[in-house]
Order: C-alpha cells, then structure tokens, then sequence
C-alpha cells in the first residue's frame, strides 16, 4: 500500500460561541467576527518524501477560536503537515490559503502572522535565555504584546534570563521556544509535539497558553498523542490514517 | 508595522552571529593557527632560500586564506539547522536574502578579517617589500568578500547534508579559482613593479557581482533545503 487517505473532518458548521470573541485588543482576529470563512484552508494537500506518497487528498478547514490537534501513527506525516501549512515545505500537490490569500513556500502573507515551534526547540547554546528570546522576537518582526522578562516568567524561566541556554534542560528549552509564543501577538500557532519533555506543570501551561490564544480569537494547529485540557468549544481533532486501521 | 523593520532582523541576525562567536572564541582561533601554520611550513619545505620565499609568500598565503576560510564555513548554518534555528531565520517574514547577506557578513567579520591582519603580519615577519604587501592585502581585501558570498552559498546548499564538510570544501575551493588568479596576478605583478589597478577592478567587480547575485541563490537555495 503506497497511498494512504487521510480521514477527512471538517470543522463543525456552528457558529462560534460567545466566548470565542477576542478578550484582548491587542490580537488581530484571525476572521472577521461573525464571519465563517476558514483562516486557514488546504485542500487536497499532498506530501511526497523522495519517491514515497506519505498522504495526498488532505482537507482542512480551521477558522479563528479553534485548536487543531493532529493525531496519527509515527511516520503518518504530521511533521511534514505542519510543515507545509507554516511554509517551510512544498506541498506535492493541493492548495493552501491563509484568509483568503493563496500561499506557497516563503510566503509572506502567512509569515507575518504565524508562530511556530518545531520538533527543534530552535535555541542557541551559546547565547543567553533572554538573548535567544530577544533575537527570535526580533527575527520574527512581530510586536511584542509583553517584557520579555514577563514572558520568562510566564514560562517559568524567570530567574534564568542571564544563563546560557546550553545549561538548559531539555524541559527548559522547551519551555523557552513556549516563550515565544507568551510574547508576540500571532494570530497562527503552529506546534509540533509542544509537551515534548515538559513535566506535569508544563503540559498544563501550554494547555493554558492554547486556550488563552483560542479565548482571544487565535488559531492553533499542533500536533500531539497527548490528550489535550482545553475546553471542548476550542478542540477539534485531526485524525491521520484512519484508512490503516481499518 | 510596528513589531520591527528588516533592519532591524537584519541587524539581530549580525548581531547574534557575532556574539555567538565572541562566546565561541576559543573554537574561532582555531582556523587563525591552522592559517599560521600552513604558512610556516612552506618555509620549512623550501628551505632557507630566502628569494624563492619571498617571490611564492604572497600565493601560499592566497592559498593558506582559502583553506582556512573553508574550514569556518559548516559555522555558517550548520549549528543553526542542528539546533532548529534555522527554520526561525527561513520563517522571518523579513527578506531572506537579507538575513544571510548578514550571515555571510559575519562570516566575513569573524572568519576573513583577523586572517588577513595575520596574513599581513606575518608577510610583514618574512620581510615582503611593501609595495608588493600592499598590492596583496588590498587584494585580499576585494578578494575576500567573494569567498565568503559564494561559501555562503555553497554551506546553504549542503545544510543536513551528511559528510557536509567535505563536500563543501570540495563545491567552494573551484569557485575560488577565478579570485585566487586575480589576487595572485596582483600581488605578483606588484613584485615586478608593473601597476595592479586591472587586478583591483576585476576584484571589486567580482565582490560587487557576488554581492549583488548571491545573497537570492543562497536564500532559494535554504529554502529549498529546507523543505
């Protein structure tokens, strides 16, 4: 078997709850309120690695208040999912639009908006816990909505700023590139395995930070096999493969 | 936009660069003795004949420049791509060919600059006229950016590439040709006294052409790397 069918799921078609409504100002809505068009629309995406089809025919449809979990096998293609949908891959074949805008890889109209954390928490070793906050918020042209002294706190990081990021567990890596995410206002997360590492109290910071970012209208799309704590109005899940189990 | 400007990205990614190898320092010497010691043994290898010396110093320090610029060049974006780094200045909404212009500037500031103040030290050691040391510095001054741009562009293209080092080496050194002939012309024709202005402007154009054409290839080229 070569090619494989992605289960096919659709937001649900009813209207956003009150709550779904941006608490803060400061956050771009990912639609306009009231509106019911995708943020951020994929159809028929493919994935090819080398000659291999890892998935083609992918829809999916996220709109602004939700957390997209993706769940699958190992080696299903979540990674290179959200690769594609942040812009860093090519897509095989299918079509990707971020509000209504057509994009591909480099694109900047997604860039502008997105926040996204690998399965590489992206620090460098050599420079300090604020010095790597400091150069990726600047990198990623975004405003801050905080100090990022406030956004180490808010990870857990605070009495870590001066040290050198290679002395950093890998929990508390992690917990830096989350940092990210507390300090700029991006209407698009992007997560791969975010509770990689993470203890008890991290998994549910992150489950937070997701339902704070839904809460205010922001669009989430993260991977896990973790069960996630967020309200169920927000959670719509993913499912990868669901044509190998039958 | 008020979240920052592509200057001021730009001027992150150079200064991060920089201060990453202000921390490393001790690993960045390490290409500056490589440098002295491939030029002392040419002296140890010819021996004492102080005039065969003397006319071959300017190209075994081209040569010794090339080498050891080589060897700083996995620095550029290797470490970024192992630690994940790499997807963040690739997913910068600012210009690409920007940010790695900076890193190649880096790569400049930190990988050619203190080898060619050594390089003119030690010409200066082995008692080169000055004439001819000038004409050799200036041109490893047009010279050097070239090295840097296109190894710039070499390292994008074998970012995760196992055995990447290597083939590095092996895509950047026969793109160095055409700036070693130049830069070797000048500083030998400086030694005959004849003028070196035509070497200086075909360096210059040369850094003007990698300058100008680079920095797009080497963004295509992470991209499409990185995918």
């Amino acid at each position: 078997m070569s090619a494989r069918g992605p289960a096919l799921r659709r937001p649900r078609p009813s209207s956003p709850t009150p709550d779904l409504r941006p608490a803060t100002p400061s956050l771009k809505t990912v639609t306009n309120p009231g509106s019911s068009a995708p943020a951020l629309l994929a159809r028929d995406l493919a994935c090819m690695r080398g000659d291999e089809l890892i998935f083609d025919g992918l829809c999916l449809a996220a709109s602004a208040g939700e957390i997209w979990q993706i769940v699958g096998a190992n080696g299903a293609g979540k990674t290179s999912l959200l690769k594609i949908l942040a812009g860093l891959a090519p897509a095989a074949g299918g079509s990707l639009r971020w509000r209504g805008v057509e994009i591909g890889v480099g694109a900047e109209a997604l860039r502008q908006d997105l926040c996204y954390l690998g399965h590489l928490p992206g620090i460098t070793g050599y420079l300090s816990v604020a010095e790597n906050l400091d150069y990726l918020a600047r990198l990623s042209g975004a405003t801050p909505v905080m100090r990022p002294a406030e956004a180490l706190l808010a990870v857990g990081l605070a009495e870590l700023g001066a040290a050198p990021a290679r002395r950093l567990s890998a929990g508390q890596r992690q917990r830096l590139a989350l940092a990210r995410f507390v300090l700029l206002a991006s209407p698009l997360w992007i997560m791969d395995e975010p509770l990689t590492a993470l203890d008890q109290a991290g998994r549910e910071l992150v489950e937070q930070m997701l339902t704070d970012h839904a809460r205010r209208g922001g669009l989430a799309v993260v991977s896990t096999h973790h069960p996630l704590a967020v309200p169920a109005a927000h959670l719509r899940r993913f499912e990868f493969g669901a044509s190998l189990a039958a | 936009m008020s979240g920052g400007t592509a200057l001021t990205a730009a001027r992150a990614v150079l200064g991060r660069d920089l201060l990453r190898a202000w921390r490393r320092r001790g690993e960045i010497v390490q290409p500056l003795v490589f440098f002295t010691i491939t030029v002392y043994l040419f002296p140890l290898a010819i021996g004492p004949a102080h005039d065969t010396l003397r006319v071959l110093l300017p190209s075994i320090v081209w040569v010794a420049v090339l080498l050891s610029m080589t060897l700083t060049l996995p620095d550029v974006f290797a470490a970024d791509h192992a630690d994940g780094s790499l997807d963040h200045l690739a997913l910068s909404p600012h210009p690409l060919a920007l940010l790695v212009l900076m890193k190649a500037g880096a790569h400049w500031l930190t990988g050619a600059a203190p080898l060619l103040v050594l390089g003119g030290l030690l010409c200066a050691v082995f008692g080169l006229e000055t004439y001819t040391l000038r004409a050799l510095l200036l041109g490893l001054l047009l010279g050097s950016p070239v090295l840097s741009l296109i190894g710039t562009l070499a390292s994008a293209l074998t970012v995760g590439l196992r055995g990447g080092t290597l083939l590095l080496a092996l895509l950047t050194l026969p793109m160095y040709i055409p700036v070693l002939i130049f830069g070797t012309s000048a500083a030998r024709n400086a030694a005959l006294g004849i003028p070196v202005q035509a070497e200086m402007y075909l360096l210059a154009g040369l850094s003007v052409l990698a300058l100008t054409l680079t920095p797009w290839a080497t963004a295509a080229a992470l991209r499409a790397r990185l995918g």
